[in-house]
């Protein structure tokens, strides 16, 4: 049966640069987009690349400097803030997986953990659990075993494991290629569109007759 | 130093997004003040080698996006597009031909032709591989006399020289694929280069001009 009201699936892993802006910027539009249901999918990037032999943005020279300028100008326009890390890329599997059980088990606190900038702000390596940790250190006010357990989880959980790897073939089974990747459906439709990157949102506004801010007014958001 | 801010956009025919960067830029560019615009053709597949990159149609996801993509901003921009069934098509004699049209035309006459032959072959499905196809796109603008003259002269020396330059000049600049604008503000001479027809909100912002919005404005009066 379809939903009555406009939903937006957005696939994202950590360890793409414009899935970091595409998120940052979303939110700011989305305060202007009521009745629209948003879910935010964990899935592997490199897992989707390897299975339909796709290539990721930085294997080629000209196309990896073009992102980093890109995107700083991008930060330049919206104000959000963009630092290309020096360690890059870094492997995702382990926050990825973390936060497959974030959104399982801590609804709420689930899209502040995905928020923090510990990567494309504060170049930290998050393929690392003590930057893991300390990232999520101020969400769950300090419960260090709490984290703790969830870092387990994600290191040896099948069941977390087996979530994640489902929601990465879901995401190539629906023709994902990258990320982000915005699946849209408009109220009271079945039909799933889909919109690659960062630099879709006038036109998901246009799709779904909500209205477009603009990106010189997204610091005013 | 110049005191206009300029953007040179390197496009191919046979490209579906160098049709809609060049159809939004000649849109946009009629509201700007003291901006110069050049439309640059180039030899897209000596740009993607050239970059050691691929077309996106070479992966089966990105192709079928491709499609959906073209068909929402067509109906986002008002400008039609009926994707072509003979795609892709060698647009090398097409892109030779407008270098012709551009040293000897009027810029006017010149971009008139660049979105005629995108109209022939995004709009009317015409396979602008073909010799005869091409001169038949310019005719109407040029007359037979010249659109013949100028086809044959796509096999100069000269000519085909051009447009290895303007690939060549692209690569050198950073493109990997089409349409890539290269742009200077007013007063340097850094270039910077911007990728894709879906970066004029950036690009705009940069040069300190408005975004129009991807949307026909239905009236041409602004204030």
């Amino acid at each position: 049966m379809a939903a009555t009201r406009a939903s937006i699936i957005c696939y994202y892993d950590l360890v793409s640069p414009y899935t970091y802006m595409g998120f940052k910027l979303f939110n700011r539009f989305r305060k202007q987009w009521s009745n629209v249901d948003v879910t935010f999918r964990p899935m592997l990037l490199g897992g989707v690349m390897n299975e339909i032999k796709n290539q990721p943005l930085f294997a080629f020279p000209s196309k990896r400097s073009h992102m980093i300028a890109d995107l700083d100008r991008i930060s330049g326009v919206t104000g959000v803030p963009f630092k290309f890390p020096q360690k890059f890329p870094v492997s995702t599997i382990l926050p990825m997986r973390v936060l497959t059980a974030l959104q399982i088990h801590e609804a709420e606190k689930y899209e502040q953990c995905i928020d923090k900038d510990e990567y494309f702000i504060h170049g930290r390596d998050i393929s690392q659990a003590d930057v893991i940790q300390q990232a999520l250190n101020p969400i769950f006010h300090s419960d260090t075993t709490k984290i703790e357990s969830y870092l387990q989880r994600a290191a040896q959980d099948q069941e977390i494991k087996k979530i994640f790897k489902q929601y990465t073939d879901e995401a190539i089974a629906k023709g994902v290629f990258g990320a982000p990747t915005f699946i849209v459906r408009k109220a009271g439709s079945e039909e799933e569109m889909l919109f690659f990157g960062s630099d879709r949102f006038e036109m998901i506004a246009a799709t779904l007759g909500l209205p477009y801010a603009g990106l010189t007014s997204v610091s005013k958001l | 130093m110049p005191a206009r801010s300029s953007i040179v956009c390197y496009y191919d025919v046979v490209s579906p997004y160098s049709y809609y960067g060049v159809k939004l830029l000649n849109r946009y560019k009629t509201q700007w003040k003291d901006v110069d615009v050049e439309l640059r053709p180039i030899f897209l597949a000596g740009v993607l080698s050239g970059s050691k990159n691929q077309a996106p149609a070479n992966v089966a996801a990105k192709g079928a996006y491709m499609f959906k993509d073209l068909g929402r901003l067509s109906a986002a921009t008002g400008i039609p597009l009926n994707f072509s069934s003979n795609f892709p098509t060698m647009t090398v004699p097409a892109s030779r031909l407008l270098v012709v049209i551009q040293k000897t035309e009027s810029v006017a006459t010149y971009e008139q032709c660049v979105e005629k032959l995108f109209e022939a072959y995004w709009v009317e499905d015409k396979d602008v591989g073909q010799q005869e196809i091409l001169i038949n796109a310019v005719t109407p603008i040029l007359g037979a006399d010249k659109a013949t003259k100028y086809m044959q002269q796509t096999s100069d020396k000269e000519i085909k020289q051009q447009l290895i330059d303007n690939t060549n000049e692209a690569i050198e600049a950073g493109a990997f694929g089409a349409p890539t604008f290269v742009i200077k503000k007013a007063g340097s001479d850094e270039p910077h280069l911007f990728f894709g027809s879906d970066r004029f909100e950036i690009i705009t912002s940069f040069l300190g001009l408005p975004y129009d919005g991807l949307a026909l404005k239905t009236s041409s009066a602004r204030l």
